[in-house]
């Protein structure tokens, strides 16, 4: 019998070991109705275990330790499990299914062995969302949403099963500016109707904004557990073990020549004819400048950022280190001394069935053969060279890349791009799903590539992070230049007031 | 509590020292042998060893000399193609135009040798040519106009045959000039020309896709296609020249039938498209692409003869190596599963 006062969940002394690595010892965390718990750590400290744990996905019986959802001990065997026992997980990556509809998606767990009638699903599918305040349109086909309305319906997914917690792993790492307002709108409407949330995230703002209380992992054990009143600083320490070194920001010293100089580029938009996706952007970088592009999704930053590397056809002028090229393909911007490391290491960064050596070779495949020949020695050795420069932590550069952290899977691509010697690199969200220690190791990085003389354009939705690496900021709000402007004049505040500002205005 | 082991980087790591190698020297062997029992071949050796054994344990004659010989020149037509095959799989492709390929080229050249009154040494090369214009086909039809591999051979498939048919009117072309036969038996007996191609082709191929840039590039794009490419591989060019080179294999295996059986037969290489994608399944490669190797697909092709010979050997009626062969594939690719299953259940 289920006691009304009892916790909405409790995991009590939580064991479990792959092989020889322990992933959790003695962690015991509970959550109470009306609650939202924050769950914090580095990557490998153990959160997806544990949830993964909550979510069936490791059964009862192959850990140690209880689990009880609304005072009742619960043995989870697959997600299925835990979606009765009402556990709803948001995971981080996207999984919706692109052809149906947003109703069909969001009851896709749940409609039974009826027949499918689309006009039924959709009442209740408005219905729902009208009544959780959730901005989809049920009618919609879900491949025309975008990244942040799809993290939208896949919360409202698990909602609509009623779950006791709600799991939401890095909820906000697609979403900007309204959306994350309203997200958290969202999650305190559910808590505040005796719901409760774990929210996982490396955005410790929005922690210490959102939640009422913390857990923090680290090495697979509590590190520390919070009440009202945490700081950003306190959860640092706790995550890190020990207090985190300020990072002198980048000098702000002696700029080069022209590395790259963009003329007129235009991206066209192959569904909206009338509204390009990048429309007439001109700027230049110069040698040992950070150059910082912001923006909302759909602002087109990421789309000029691809054009430039041959990925998407565009017109307009481009002259690398003073010599005009033509950008038609990823191969010729490399071979014009362009860099790129994309957004999504998973989708287009990583090469999941080699080594981590022959992923950072692939680039300059050439510079590593002997008469011809591939030559293991060279290819080794370039990685190992780049394993230390970049402190790649892998026990072998002959291991799987997939065996690393998120962390240090971005250090390979990066090695890669590096490895092909560009006079300019693009990096696209160059920290997204990193933990703090790698973070601050990449950035302090950049500022070294770019004090030898490398002109970099960084991409990103984290505005800290922009804020912290570059010299200079070009903001693009649909596709065109809203402000541009030095360091010295930049702060967060104008950033987001100038990719806001058309967006208010009718279009 | 300050734990070890946390992986945190002390401040002066982080000065980069330009290209310092690391001094390698122990842990090589632990290393090495790691790199050996994570390779996919592996998993298809101990099996090819223990079936080897129990047919000789079960028939005396099954591992002597000339029994070997006839097993190796058997598999030596269709290993020729694996190796094409097995460069397809690797990019995620696969070419099930195979065998049809191979009927035409004999039929093509046969009859330039029997009515055009060809010399060997060009008609032969012709036959190849066929294959590779095939092949080329198929590099258009999926490179170029996006059409599934599957579909795109599989079409090959029937139109390669059906010309075949039509080149021949459904005919075996007989008899072949003396000269054809004369080319046979330029071998000492024993040694027959496609053995020859088909031992070059393994070691040429099993070279080129661990030891080359370019089996690098077909690793990379059996992995992440959109990865390779943005490191600057002419991905169309590299997935191109896999298929026509597994055509021009396929056209050189059905020239040498011809040339060993001294007949243009329009059957000839019915079933090898099958076959060959077994064997190469078999040996470890991932039909998703981006995994496998040369030896692995040649282990898989020896398991597949060594099973059909040992049966035959042990009187078995020759309809049960059907069987044996659906079953050693599912069995093959099932246990490779549970293989990596367990191995990422470890990490």
């Amino acid at each position: 019998m289920p006691v009304e006062t009892a916790d909405a969940l409790a995991m009590d002394d939580i064991g479990k070991s792959f092989g020889s690595v322990h992933a959790l010892r003695g962690v015991s965390l509970t959550v109470r109705r009306g609650e939202i718990h924050a769950l914090l750590g580095e990557n490998g400290a153990g959160k997806s275990t544990l949830m993964r744990i909550l979510d069936g996905v490791y059964p009862a019986g192959s850990y140690r330790g209880t689990v009880a959802i609304a005072g009742r001990q619960v043995a989870l065997s697959s997600p299925h499990d835990a979606r009765r026992a009402g556990i709803g997980y948001v995971p981080q990556e996207i999984t919706v299914i692109d052809h149906l509809s947003v109703a069909e998606n969001i009851f896709v767990g749940d409609l039974g062995w009826n027949w499918h009638i689309p006009r039924r699903l959709h009442a209740r599918a408005v219905e729902f969302l009208a009544a959780n305040r959730i901005d989809l349109d049920a009618a919609e086909t879900v491949a025309r949403l975008g990244p942040g309305q799809r993290h939208l319906l896949m919360i409202a997914r698990a909602l609509a099963a009623n779950p006791t917690v709600l799991i939401l792993d890095e909820p906000t790492a697609s979403l900007v500016g309204d959306e994350v307002g309203n997200l958290f709108r969202l999650i305190r409407h559910l808590v505040a109707g005796g719901g409760c949330c774990i929210y996982i995230s490396h955005r410790l703002h929005e922690v210490v904004e959102l939640a009422d209380r913390a857990t923090v992992l680290r090495d697979g054990k509590v590190a520390a557990r919070f009440d009202r009143g945490f700081t950003e600083d306190l959860l640092v320490e706790a995550m890190l073990g020990h207090r985190p070194q300020a990072v002198a920001a980048p000098a702000t010293g002696v700029v080069g020549d022209e590395a790259l100089r963009v003329e007129r580029l235009t991206v066209p938009n192959p569904h909206r004819p009338e509204r390009p996706l990048v429309e007439d952007l001109s700027f230049s970088v110069h040698r040992g400048e950070i150059l910082g592009l912001a923006g909302l999704p759909g602002s087109g930053c990421c789309e000029a950022v691809d054009a430039l590397y041959g990925r998407l056809p565009h017109t307009g002028a481009v002259a690398v280190a003073g010599h005009p090229v033509r950008l038609d393909d990823p191969r010729a911007a490399r071979q014009a001394g362009l860099g790129l490391v994309t957004a999504e290491r998973r989708r287009d960064g990583l090469l999941p069935n080699l080594s981590v050596a022959a992923n950072i070779s692939l680039a300059c495949l050439p510079s590593v053969t002997r008469r011809g020949w591939m030559d293991r020695g060279r290819e080794d050795a370039l990685a190992a060279g780049y394993r230390e420069q970049l402190s790649i932590r892998v026990p072998s550069l002959a291991a799987s890349v997939l065996t690393l952290s998120g962390g240090n899977q971005q250090k390979v691509v990066l090695a890669r791009a590096l490895a092909a010697q560009p006079g300019v690199l693009f990096l696209n969200e160059p920290t997204r799903g990193v933990d703090i220690g790698a973070r601050e190791e990449i950035h302090a990085l950049l500022g070294v590539l770019a004090s030898r003389g490398l002109a970099l354009v960084v991409v990103s939705t984290d505005l800290p992070e922009l804020l912290r690496l570059c010299h200079r900021f070009l903001v693009l709000v649909d596709g065109r230049m809203a402000d541009a402007f030095p360091r010295a004049e930049a702060s967060e505040a104008r950033i987001l007031r100038a990719a806001a500002a058309r967006r208010m205005a009718p279009a | 509590m300050p734990t070890s082991g946390s992986g945190q980087t002390t401040e002066q790591d982080r000065g980069p020292p330009p290209h310092h190698v690391a001094p390698r020297a122990a842990g090589n062997w632990s290393g090495a042998l790691t790199r050996l029992t994570g390779r996919p071949e592996v998993g298809a050796l101990i099996p090819l060893v223990l079936i080897t054994l129990v047919f000789a344990a079960l028939s005396p004659t099954f591992l002597s000399g000339s029994s070997v010989a006839t097993m190796l020149n058997a598999v030596a037509f269709i290993g020729i193609i694996v190796v094409g095959q097995t460069f397809l799989l690797v990019i995620g492709g696969l070419d099930l135009s195979v065998g049809s390929v191979a009927g035409l080229a004999a039929v093509v050249a046969a009859v330039l040798l029997r009515d055009f009154g060809w010399p060997v040494g060009l008609a032969l090369p012709a036959g190849v040519a066929v294959g590779a214009v095939i092949g080329l086909a198929n590099a258009i039809l999926v490179v170029r106009c996006g059409i599934p591999a599957f579909i795109a051979t599989l079409g090959m498939m029937y139109i390669a045959r059906g010309i075949d048919y039509l080149v021949c009117n459904g005919y075996p072309i007989a008899p072949l000039p003396a000269e054809v036969r004369q080319f046979a038996e330029i071998l000492p007996s024993g040694v027959s020309w496609a053995l020859l191609a088909f031992i070059t082709a393994v070691v040429a191929g099993d070279l080129v896709l661990r030891r080359t840039v370019f089996g690098r590039s077909l690793y990379a794009i059996g992995g992440n296609e959109e990865v390779a490419r943005l490191a600057g591989i002419r991905t169309g060019l590299v997935k191109g020249s896999c298929y026509v080179l597994t055509g021009a294999l396929a056209g050189l295996a059905g020239v040498l039938v011809m040339v060993q059986v001294n007949v243009g037969q329009p059957e000839i290489g019915a079933g090898w498209e099958l076959d060959t994608i077994a064997s190469v399944v078999i040996g470890g490669v991932s039909l998703f692409g981006g995994v496998g190797t040369v030896l692995g697909a040649l282990i898989g092709l020896l398991i597949m003869q060594v099973v059909r010979s040992g049966l035959v050997s042990c009187d078995v009626s020759p309809h049960w190596q059907t069987v044996a062969v659906g079953l050693i594939m599912i069995l093959a690719v099932g246990a490779d599963l549970l293989r990596r299953r367990f191995r990422n259940g470890r990490t």
